[in-house]
Protein backbone atom coordinates (compact mmCIF):
# COMPACT_ATOMS: atom_id res chain seq x y z
CA UNK A 1 0.00 0.00 0.00
CA UNK A 2 1.24 3.33 -0.88
CA UNK A 3 -0.01 7.12 -0.88
CA UNK A 4 -1.32 7.09 -3.92
CA UNK A 5 -3.98 4.74 -3.37
CA UNK A 6 -5.36 6.93 -0.52
CA UNK A 7 -5.25 9.83 -2.76
CA UNK A 8 -7.60 7.49 -5.28
CA UNK A 9 -9.79 6.88 -2.71
CA UNK A 10 -10.01 10.48 -2.09
CA UNK A 11 -10.80 11.75 -5.51
CA UNK A 12 -13.63 8.94 -5.81
CA UNK A 13 -15.23 9.65 -2.73
CA UNK A 14 -14.54 13.21 -2.35
CA UNK A 15 -13.87 14.79 -5.25
CA UNK A 16 -11.31 17.82 -4.55
CA UNK A 17 -10.30 17.56 -0.87
CA UNK A 18 -6.54 17.10 -1.59
CA UNK A 19 -5.19 20.63 -2.21
CA UNK A 20 -1.72 19.64 -2.84
CA UNK A 21 0.32 15.96 -2.63
CA UNK A 22 3.79 15.34 -1.90
CA UNK A 23 5.74 12.68 -1.72
CA UNK A 24 5.52 12.35 2.04
CA UNK A 25 2.06 13.59 3.03
CA UNK A 26 -1.00 14.94 1.74
CA UNK A 27 -2.61 18.30 2.47
CA UNK A 28 -6.21 18.25 2.82
CA UNK A 29 -8.82 21.09 2.37
CA UNK A 30 -10.29 22.72 6.07
CA UNK A 31 -13.53 22.10 5.01
CA UNK A 32 -13.55 18.63 4.28
CA UNK A 33 -10.95 17.46 7.28
CA UNK A 34 -13.78 15.65 8.86
CA UNK A 35 -15.11 13.66 5.84
CA UNK A 36 -11.66 12.80 4.88
CA UNK A 37 -10.84 11.22 8.51
CA UNK A 38 -14.21 9.58 8.58
CA UNK A 39 -13.29 8.07 5.22
CA UNK A 40 -9.79 6.75 6.41
CA UNK A 41 -11.13 5.45 9.63
CA UNK A 42 -14.68 3.56 8.71
CA UNK A 43 -13.30 2.60 5.28
CA UNK A 44 -11.48 -0.58 4.15
CA UNK A 45 -7.93 1.32 4.61
CA UNK A 46 -9.04 1.22 8.52
CA UNK A 47 -6.92 3.78 9.67
CA UNK A 48 -7.32 2.98 13.73
CA UNK A 49 -4.46 4.70 14.98
CA UNK A 50 -3.75 8.83 15.70
CA UNK A 51 -0.51 9.06 16.79
CA UNK A 52 0.10 12.47 16.99
CA UNK A 53 -1.26 15.99 16.61
CA UNK A 54 1.02 18.89 16.13
CA UNK A 55 1.12 22.18 14.51
CA UNK A 56 4.30 24.23 12.50
CA UNK A 57 4.08 27.95 12.54
CA UNK A 58 5.32 28.82 8.75
CA UNK A 59 4.76 32.83 10.12
CA UNK A 60 2.53 33.57 7.43
CA UNK A 61 -0.05 30.07 7.98
CA UNK A 62 -0.19 27.30 10.42
CA UNK A 63 0.03 24.00 9.08
CA UNK A 64 -1.38 21.41 11.51
CA UNK A 65 -0.27 18.26 10.85
CA UNK A 66 -1.68 14.90 11.74
CA UNK A 67 -0.03 10.98 11.69
CA UNK A 68 -1.99 8.03 11.37
CA UNK A 69 -1.63 4.54 11.01
CA UNK A 70 -3.16 1.62 9.94
CA UNK A 71 -2.40 -1.50 11.27
CA UNK A 72 -4.32 -3.62 8.19
CA UNK A 73 -1.52 -2.17 5.83
CA UNK A 74 0.83 -1.54 8.16
CA UNK A 75 1.40 2.04 6.89
CA UNK A 76 1.55 5.61 8.26
CA UNK A 77 -0.29 8.49 6.52
CA UNK A 78 0.70 12.11 7.30
CA UNK A 79 -1.66 14.52 6.61
CA UNK A 80 -1.57 18.47 6.82
CA UNK A 81 -4.30 20.92 7.35
CA UNK A 82 -3.10 24.61 6.18
CA UNK A 83 -4.67 26.70 8.11
CA UNK A 84 -4.11 31.24 7.27
CA UNK A 85 -3.20 33.02 10.78
CA UNK A 86 -6.75 35.16 10.40
CA UNK A 87 -8.55 31.97 11.34
CA UNK A 88 -7.17 29.28 13.70
CA UNK A 89 -10.03 27.23 13.99
CA UNK A 90 -10.24 23.54 13.29
CA UNK A 91 -12.63 20.93 13.09
CA UNK A 92 -11.70 18.15 15.96
CA UNK A 93 -11.27 14.75 15.58
CA UNK A 94 -11.23 13.77 18.92
CA UNK A 95 -14.81 11.60 18.68
CA UNK A 96 -13.51 9.53 15.27
CA UNK A 97 -10.13 9.24 17.78
CA UNK A 98 -10.07 9.43 21.24
CA UNK A 99 -6.38 10.05 21.34
CA UNK A 100 -6.74 13.02 19.58
CA UNK A 101 -8.68 14.97 22.67
CA UNK A 102 -5.16 15.87 24.84
CA UNK A 103 -3.50 16.05 21.51
CA UNK A 104 -5.35 18.49 20.32
CA UNK A 105 -5.47 20.24 23.91
CA UNK A 106 -1.71 20.37 23.44
CA UNK A 107 -1.68 21.94 20.32
CA UNK A 108 -3.96 24.41 21.53
CA UNK A 109 -1.86 25.51 24.55
CA UNK A 110 1.52 25.58 22.42
CA UNK A 111 0.17 27.15 19.00
CA UNK A 112 -3.26 28.58 19.99
CA UNK A 113 -5.16 26.83 17.10
CA UNK A 114 -8.74 26.44 18.34
CA UNK A 115 -10.25 22.58 17.55
CA UNK A 116 -14.49 23.56 17.01
CA UNK A 117 -16.72 20.66 18.93
CA UNK A 118 -13.43 19.43 20.77
CA UNK A 119 -15.38 18.00 24.46
CA UNK A 120 -12.75 20.01 26.74
CA UNK A 121 -10.41 22.42 25.27
CA UNK A 122 -8.02 23.72 27.99
CA UNK A 123 -4.62 24.50 28.44
CA UNK A 124 -3.14 21.10 29.46
CA UNK A 125 0.53 22.02 30.16
CA UNK A 126 0.93 25.52 30.57
CA UNK A 127 -0.66 27.71 33.23
CA UNK A 128 -4.09 28.17 32.73
CA UNK A 129 -4.02 32.31 32.94
CA UNK A 130 -1.38 32.61 30.06
CA UNK A 131 -2.88 34.13 27.53
CA UNK A 132 -0.20 33.54 24.45
CA UNK A 133 1.40 30.69 22.97
CA UNK A 134 4.66 29.35 23.54
CA UNK A 135 5.68 27.56 20.15
CA UNK A 136 4.27 30.23 17.88
CA UNK A 137 7.44 32.32 16.23
CA UNK A 138 6.05 35.86 17.71
CA UNK A 139 6.47 34.83 20.70
CA UNK A 140 8.43 36.53 23.14
CA UNK A 141 8.99 37.24 26.84
CA UNK A 142 11.58 38.99 27.34
CA UNK A 143 11.18 39.86 31.15
CA UNK A 144 10.98 35.91 31.71
CA UNK A 145 13.83 34.66 29.33
CA UNK A 146 17.49 35.57 28.50
CA UNK A 147 18.94 34.34 25.42
CA UNK A 148 22.92 33.15 25.48
CA UNK A 149 23.82 36.34 23.46
CA UNK A 150 22.86 38.80 25.73
CA UNK A 151 25.06 37.45 27.99
CA UNK A 152 27.93 37.18 25.36
CA UNK A 153 28.11 33.58 24.80
CA UNK A 154 28.07 31.89 21.15
CA UNK A 155 26.87 28.95 19.68
CA UNK A 156 29.66 26.73 19.31
CA UNK B 1 38.53 -9.80 72.90
CA UNK B 2 37.81 -7.02 70.88
CA UNK B 3 39.84 -3.59 71.68
CA UNK B 4 37.52 -0.46 70.94
CA UNK B 5 39.64 2.00 68.96
CA UNK B 6 40.96 5.23 71.32
CA UNK B 7 40.04 7.41 68.77
CA UNK B 8 36.78 6.16 67.67
CA UNK B 9 34.01 8.78 66.55
CA UNK B 10 30.63 8.20 67.71
CA UNK B 11 27.25 10.02 67.66
CA UNK B 12 26.51 11.79 71.27
CA UNK B 13 30.80 11.75 71.79
CA UNK B 14 30.57 15.20 72.71
CA UNK B 15 27.75 14.80 75.23
CA UNK B 16 29.78 12.54 77.57
CA UNK B 17 32.11 13.37 79.99
CA UNK B 18 34.76 11.52 81.35
CA UNK B 19 35.09 11.44 85.28
CA UNK B 20 37.61 9.33 87.06
CA UNK B 21 34.90 6.84 88.37
CA UNK B 22 33.23 6.47 85.01
CA UNK B 23 31.38 8.15 81.56
CA UNK B 24 28.30 10.56 82.24
CA UNK B 25 26.09 12.46 79.94
CA UNK B 26 25.77 15.74 80.54
CA UNK B 27 24.14 18.06 78.59
CA UNK B 28 20.74 20.10 77.48
CA UNK B 29 17.56 18.66 77.05
CA UNK B 30 17.72 20.94 74.29
CA UNK B 31 20.60 19.86 72.57
CA UNK B 32 19.98 15.79 73.21
CA UNK B 33 16.62 16.64 70.98
CA UNK B 34 18.61 17.82 68.49
CA UNK B 35 21.09 15.21 68.55
CA UNK B 36 18.30 12.53 68.28
CA UNK B 37 16.03 14.86 65.78
CA UNK B 38 18.85 14.82 63.15
CA UNK B 39 18.54 10.78 62.56
CA UNK B 40 15.12 10.86 62.17
CA UNK B 41 14.78 13.02 58.60
CA UNK B 42 11.55 11.63 57.10
CA UNK B 43 11.13 13.25 53.19
CA UNK B 44 8.39 14.44 51.44
CA UNK B 45 7.45 11.64 48.11
CA UNK B 46 7.95 14.42 46.05
CA UNK B 47 9.71 14.24 42.26
CA UNK B 48 9.51 16.15 39.45
CA UNK B 49 11.90 14.99 36.88
CA UNK B 50 15.30 13.04 36.58
CA UNK B 51 16.31 13.44 39.53
CA UNK B 52 13.70 11.85 41.19
CA UNK B 53 14.63 8.48 39.78
CA UNK B 54 17.95 9.11 41.48
CA UNK B 55 16.08 9.54 44.59
CA UNK B 56 14.02 6.09 44.44
CA UNK B 57 17.72 4.42 44.08
CA UNK B 58 18.77 5.96 46.79
CA UNK B 59 15.78 4.90 48.38
CA UNK B 60 16.06 1.12 47.28
CA UNK B 61 17.89 -1.70 48.41
CA UNK B 62 21.76 -0.94 46.63
CA UNK B 63 21.49 2.60 48.00
CA UNK B 64 19.68 2.43 51.05
CA UNK B 65 18.56 5.94 52.12
CA UNK B 66 17.27 3.88 55.52
CA UNK B 67 20.78 3.39 57.11
CA UNK B 68 20.60 7.21 57.69
CA UNK B 69 16.72 7.26 58.95
CA UNK B 70 15.47 9.29 55.75
CA UNK B 71 13.79 5.85 54.22
CA UNK B 72 10.39 6.95 55.40
CA UNK B 73 9.02 8.28 52.48
CA UNK B 74 5.50 10.39 53.72
CA UNK B 75 2.77 10.86 51.03
CA UNK B 76 1.81 13.76 53.20
CA UNK B 77 3.52 16.85 53.25
CA UNK B 78 2.10 17.02 56.99
CA UNK B 79 3.92 14.22 58.15
CA UNK B 80 7.71 14.69 57.13
CA UNK B 81 10.69 16.95 57.95
CA UNK B 82 12.47 17.36 54.82
CA UNK B 83 11.03 17.98 50.69
CA UNK B 84 13.89 17.04 48.59
CA UNK B 85 13.24 19.35 45.13
CA UNK B 86 14.29 16.44 42.73
CA UNK B 87 14.27 17.82 39.37
CA UNK B 88 13.09 20.79 37.22
CA UNK B 89 10.04 23.08 38.21
CA UNK B 90 8.10 24.24 35.89
CA UNK B 91 5.83 27.14 36.63
CA UNK B 92 2.90 25.67 36.94
CA UNK B 93 4.43 23.06 39.63
CA UNK B 94 6.20 25.77 41.38
CA UNK B 95 2.43 27.01 42.87
CA UNK B 96 1.84 23.40 44.03
CA UNK B 97 5.11 23.48 45.89
CA UNK B 98 4.68 26.33 47.82
CA UNK B 99 1.30 24.80 48.99
CA UNK B 100 3.13 21.63 50.02
CA UNK B 101 5.80 23.65 51.71
CA UNK B 102 3.28 25.62 53.40
CA UNK B 103 1.48 22.45 54.66
CA UNK B 104 4.97 20.87 56.32
CA UNK B 105 5.01 21.30 59.97
CA UNK B 106 8.22 22.80 61.71
CA UNK B 107 10.35 22.17 61.68
CA UNK B 108 10.74 22.21 58.07
CA UNK B 109 13.71 21.96 56.04
CA UNK B 110 14.35 21.84 51.84
CA UNK B 111 17.14 19.72 50.08
CA UNK B 112 17.61 21.60 46.76
CA UNK B 113 18.55 18.07 44.59
CA UNK B 114 20.36 18.35 41.16
CA UNK B 115 21.24 21.93 39.32
CA UNK B 116 17.72 22.63 38.09
CA UNK B 117 16.15 22.91 41.59
CA UNK B 118 19.54 25.20 42.33
CA UNK B 119 19.06 28.07 39.60
CA UNK B 120 17.38 26.37 36.42
CA UNK B 121 20.64 24.10 35.31
CA UNK B 122 20.33 23.50 31.26
CA UNK B 123 16.85 25.65 31.58
CA UNK B 124 18.97 28.95 32.63
CA UNK B 125 18.86 30.08 28.73
CA UNK B 126 16.06 30.08 26.46
CA UNK B 127 13.19 28.51 28.26
CA UNK B 128 9.69 29.90 28.86
CA UNK B 129 8.31 27.78 31.90
CA UNK B 130 10.92 26.46 34.26
CA UNK B 131 11.37 28.34 37.65
CA UNK B 132 15.15 29.42 38.19
CA UNK B 133 15.80 27.79 41.32
CA UNK B 134 13.69 26.55 44.12
CA UNK B 135 14.55 29.97 45.95
CA UNK B 136 12.76 32.42 43.26
CA UNK B 137 10.04 30.34 44.79
CA UNK B 138 10.70 32.07 48.05
CA UNK B 139 11.43 28.91 49.52
CA UNK B 140 14.22 28.63 51.96
CA UNK B 141 16.93 25.92 50.58
CA UNK B 142 19.48 23.95 53.55
CA UNK B 143 21.34 21.65 51.45
CA UNK B 144 22.00 22.56 47.65
CA UNK B 145 23.53 18.85 45.84
CA UNK B 146 24.95 19.63 42.93
CA UNK B 147 24.77 17.22 39.43
CA UNK B 148 22.70 16.39 36.70
CA UNK B 149 21.57 15.08 38.04
CA UNK B 150 23.64 13.81 41.19
CA UNK B 151 24.75 10.10 42.12
CA UNK B 152 22.93 9.01 44.96
CA UNK B 153 25.66 9.21 47.25
CA UNK B 154 25.49 13.17 46.28
CA UNK B 155 22.38 12.94 48.05
CA UNK B 156 23.28 10.72 50.63
CA UNK B 157 25.87 13.07 51.92
CA UNK B 158 23.39 16.08 51.23
CA UNK B 159 21.33 14.67 53.85
CA UNK B 160 24.50 13.77 56.35
CA UNK B 161 25.03 17.75 55.79
CA UNK B 162 21.29 18.52 56.99
CA UNK B 163 22.09 16.14 59.64
CA UNK B 164 25.12 17.44 60.64
CA UNK B 165 23.21 21.11 60.43
CA UNK B 166 20.57 19.86 62.41
CA UNK B 167 22.86 18.43 65.30
CA UNK B 168 25.22 21.24 65.57
CA UNK B 169 22.81 24.15 65.16
CA UNK B 170 19.78 23.23 65.95
CA UNK B 171 16.95 24.80 65.01
CA UNK B 172 17.65 27.97 63.51
CA UNK B 173 15.22 30.95 63.09
CA UNK B 174 13.77 31.26 59.61
CA UNK B 175 12.48 34.42 58.55
CA UNK B 176 9.95 32.57 56.71
CA UNK B 177 7.33 34.46 54.55
CA UNK B 178 4.17 34.67 56.40
CA UNK B 179 2.43 32.51 53.39
CA UNK B 180 4.45 29.40 54.61
CA UNK B 181 3.99 29.59 58.36
CA UNK B 182 1.02 27.24 59.80
CA UNK B 183 -1.30 29.53 61.34
CA UNK B 184 -2.37 28.78 65.04
CA UNK B 185 -5.39 27.12 64.56
CA UNK B 186 -4.38 25.09 61.05
CA UNK B 187 -6.44 22.07 62.52
CA UNK B 188 -9.91 24.32 62.94
CA UNK B 189 -8.92 25.33 59.42
CA UNK B 190 -9.01 21.96 58.18
CA UNK B 191 -12.10 20.90 59.86
CA UNK B 192 -13.60 24.11 58.14
CA UNK B 193 -12.90 23.36 54.79
CA UNK B 194 -13.38 19.36 55.37
CA UNK B 195 -17.06 21.09 56.66
CA UNK B 196 -17.38 23.58 53.42
CA UNK B 197 -16.43 20.32 50.78
CA UNK B 198 -19.07 18.16 53.49
CA UNK B 199 -21.59 20.55 52.68
CA UNK B 200 -21.27 21.59 49.02
CA UNK B 201 -21.14 17.40 48.03
CA UNK B 202 -24.68 17.28 49.93
CA UNK B 203 -25.97 20.29 48.61
CA UNK B 204 -24.72 19.32 45.09
CA UNK B 205 -23.15 22.83 44.62
CA UNK B 206 -19.52 22.97 42.76
CA UNK B 207 -16.75 22.95 45.60
CA UNK B 208 -15.11 26.56 46.39
CA UNK B 209 -11.69 27.33 44.06
CA UNK B 210 -8.77 26.79 45.46
CA UNK B 211 -8.67 30.66 45.98
CA UNK B 212 -11.62 30.55 48.31
CA UNK B 213 -10.26 27.19 50.36
CA UNK B 214 -7.74 29.07 51.45
CA UNK B 215 -8.94 30.91 54.44
CA UNK B 216 -7.39 32.90 56.62
CA UNK B 217 -3.67 33.68 56.14
CA UNK B 218 -3.04 30.07 55.32
CA UNK B 219 -3.89 31.73 52.02
CA UNK B 220 -0.51 31.15 49.89
CA UNK B 221 -2.11 31.73 46.16
CA UNK B 222 -3.18 35.31 46.38
CA UNK B 223 -6.08 36.50 44.20
CA UNK B 224 -5.03 37.62 40.57
CA UNK B 225 -4.71 40.85 39.62
CA UNK B 226 -7.52 42.48 37.30
CA UNK B 227 -5.26 42.23 34.11
CA UNK B 228 -4.75 38.36 34.65
CA UNK B 229 -0.76 38.53 36.06
CA UNK B 230 0.41 36.66 38.33
CA UNK B 231 1.04 38.82 41.76
CA UNK B 232 3.41 35.89 43.10
CA UNK B 233 5.49 35.60 39.73
CA UNK B 234 5.52 39.32 38.33
CA UNK B 235 7.02 37.95 34.67
CA UNK B 236 4.69 35.93 34.07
Amino acid sequence: MDQTQITQTFNQQLPGAVVEEQSKFLVIKKESLLAAAKILKDSELAFQHLHSVTAVDRKDKIEVVYHIYTYKYRFMLTLKVYLPMTDLTIESLAHLWQSANWLERETYDLFGVKFLNHPDLRRILNPDVWTDYPLRKDFNRPDFYRLPQTEGLKAA
Amino acid sequence: MAVEPKNQKYPGEKFIQNFGTGELIMTKAEDLFNWAKGSSIWPLTFGLSCCAIEMMATGASKFDIDRLGSGVFRASPRQCDVMIVAGTICVKMGECMKKLYAQMPEPKYVIAMGNCAIGGGIFYHDTYSVVQGTEQLGIPVDVHVVGCPPRPEGLMHGILQLKKKIQERGQQKVDLPEKFVMPENALGLMQEQLKIAEQSIKNGTPRPTIEQDQPGHCQNIQPKKPDGSDPDNPNI
